[in-house]
């Protein structure tokens, strides 16, 4: 059974579509939840954490329908993005304070003090919430979702205002978690922090799932959107010839390094397996040595641009 | 102060993904016996509640008011066993002693009720100014996002609320009532005051439950709708003390029609605590399914109010 299941999912806020027919399984690891303001990432952890009830269709929790069956929610643990609470509490009462919502008696103190721990948050628990930065109150919300240890984690924009540092041991928390069989939706602005982490992308606008699964593999069927590859090569001239005779690129732009005589190749590949697998060929038979060999436009952000009709440029 | 721009090196999260030192499953399925029944999540956000409003001196202060109240009743009660003991026998003992009782503490009914009513006006005053931080503060910051997203059902965010008020008011009132009650009949000659005062045990508790619950409902209704301290003070003044004013004004205008007095929230307590005493009055003697079903709307606007903006919480701006 998958963790979570969307089927025919619908919110409607009067007129205007939240969230539109949406169908997902998604599977333990990590999977990143991208999309512009507006775009139903929200609505989408909301319904799936039982705190908005559909309009239409249903969100399962291990099968368990998460609005009809609160109890579902012991599986989930949720940071939303806002982290307004009672500011007057410490951080290890308010983490053991929703220990105690999510179930847990006598050993609320004990799984709040292991979840500051994993958050790195053990060091200001007697520390007042209003006391604290908003690195450490990111890392409290953190904390107070992973309490009661749920298979299921649901982050919406968890590494706002936390520093380089702090972020990359977030990122391998959740690696961790991911490794340990949870499944983790993160949702965030910034799209190089979960292309990080997780191929796995959920790219939403407008309400829709506008494309979902491996960012390779979504970028792959962009077939409009050749990929953009720049070249570095001992002798771009010939290699760019080379390969417009083969049919393997619709399009190369040279671009001159700058202050510098040598040129680059912004090579436009509509079939990147083929391509991948004709070039050390192609470079044998020329004699020719190719030192760089960078995709443009296979970010998540690049894709996303792509996915929404939006020219992203990517310096080609 | 600008943030630094997030640089993830594959090289240096590899090493920690692969040592895998994290094996302790971090799943529900290694603690499945630590949780709580379902049907009892409401507890946690009573004892929340109760924190919150426990630890500030605001809490502490009314406290102490309501507690002088009650060591001077107590303390008479107390006088009175005394007196009554250095009397009795006494040629003109029994004059002076019924005299003392019958201003000061006369262990009936009408004694008790007018100790809670006496009560009632710390707890109006601590509710007026605790009901933002009970309940006001979860709509105002959208704290509730923390409670709906937990296995909690939304009647158990507000039973556990509810809970958390009544206890407050409890124990400025039902507590020491009974305290009172236990106290006076323990300094009888005998105790059969325990057995024939069943009426007034009953009254106490009925009386000291509907005031806890009652206010516990208005209070929630009130913040859940105004939020901030000092709408939900105005509000409280509103009902508690310009409409009885009003009310009484209307009631001599009107030549003394007691339906204006169903309006005054204190006048249905006052109904309520008559009957629950057996209390004769003709101070409000409308039929008796006015006060009840005018106390009924009084709440039920307030459950109506709460659970709207409960729902409102699903609206997305």
């Amino acid at each position: 059974m998958n963790p979570v299941s969307i089927r025919e999912l619908a919110k409607w806020y009067g007129e205007i579509a939240g969230l539109n027919k949406v169908n997902l399984e998604l599977q333990p690891g990590i999977t990143g939840l991208v999309g512009p303001n507006g775009a139903g990432k929200s609505t989408l952890m909301k319904i799936l954490t039982g705190q908005l009830r559909p309009s239409y269709g249903e969100a399962l929790i291990f099968g368990e329908d998460v609005w009809k069956i609160p109890s579902a929610r012991r599986r989930l643990g949720y940071a939303p993005e806002g982290d307004s609470f009672y500011e007057d509490m410490s951080v290890l009462s308010f983490v053991r304070a929703m220990g105690r919502l999510c179930g847990l008696g006598g050993s609320a103190d004990a799984f709040a003090h292991e979840a500051l721990k994993k958050t790195g948050a053990l060091e200001f628990a007697d520390k007042r919430l209003k006391a604290c930065s908003k690195g450490m109150r990111q890392r409290a919300k953190l904390a107070q979702a992973l309490v009661h240890k749920p298979d299921i984690l649901v982050l919406d924009e968890p590494l706002n205002g936390i520093d380089a540092g702090g972020r990359r041991e977030i990122l391998r928390l959740f690696e961790e978690l991911a490794a340990s069989g949870a499944t983790v939706i993160v949702s965030s602005h910034i799209l190089e922090e979960i292309e990080a982490v997780t191929d796995q992308i959920l790219f939403l606008a407008q309400g829709n799932v506008i494309a979902s699964g491996p960012l390779a593999e979504v970028r792959g069927l962009l077939k409009d959107h050749p990929l953009k590859l720049l070249v570095t090569a001992s002798d771009p001239r010939r290699l760019g010839a080379r390969l417009i005779e083969s049919g393997l690129v619709t399009g190369i732009v040279f671009q001159r390094r700058r202050g510098l005589k040598e040129e680059d190749l912004v090579l436009s590949v509509p079939q990147v397996e083929s391509f991948y697998r004709a070039l050390p060929g192609l470079t044998r038979e020329l004699g020719v040595a190719v030192e760089r060999l960078v995709p443009l436009d296979a970010s998540a952000e690049a894709v996303f641009g792509y996915l929404v009709g939006e020219e992203m440029g990517g310096g080609a | 102060m600008a943030e630094e721009p997030l640089e993830i090196n594959e090289v240096d999260l590899l090493p920690n993904a692969m040592g895998a030192t994290v094996v302790d499953r971090w799943t529900l399925s290694s603690a499945p016996d630590e949780l709580r029944a379902p049907a009892l999540a409401w507890w946690p956000v009573a004892r929340i509640g109760l924190g919150l409003v426990v630890k500030r001196l605001i809490f502490k202060v009314f406290m102490v008011l309501g507690l002088i109240n009650f060591l001077f009743f107590s303390a008479m009660i107390y006088f009175l066993a005394g007196l009554a003991a250095q009397l009795k026998g006494q040629r003109f003992g029994e004059g002076p002693l019924e005299f003392a009782r019958n201003f000061i503490f006369t262990g009936t009914g009408e004694s008790y009720r007018d100790f809670i009513s006496g009560q009632n006006i710390v707890v109006m005053l601590l509710l007026a100014i605790s009901g933002a931080v009970l309940v006001g503060n979860d709509f105002r910051f959208r704290s509730l996002t923390f409670y709906f997203s937990k296995p909690l059902e939304r009647w158990q965010y507000f039973f556990g609320k509810l809970v958390a008020t009544s206890l407050l008011v409890s124990m400025l009132t039902l507590l020491p009532c009974l305290a009172l009650f236990v106290e006076y009949g323990l300094f009888g000659d005998t105790f059969d005051y325990f057995i024939e005062s069943r009426r007034i045990l009953f009254g106490i508790v009925a009386y000291g439950l509907l005031v806890s619950v009652g206010m516990s409902i208005l209070l929630l209704g009130v913040a859940a709708l105004l939020q901030k301290t000092i709408s939900i003070v105005m509000a409280w003044g509103l009902i508690f003390i310009f409409l009885p004013i009003v009310t009484e004004v209307i009631h001599e205008a009107s030549r003394g029609s007691h339906y204006w007095k169903l309006l005054d929230f204190w006048s249905l307590l006052q109904w309520c605590s008559n009957a629950f005493f057996g209390i004769e009055s003709s101070r409000f003697s409308a039929e008796p399914w006015y006060p009840i079903a005018a106390l009924a709307a009084w709440l039920g606007a307030a459950l109506l109010a709460f659970w709207r903006k409960t729902r409102a919480v699903e609206v997305v701006s």
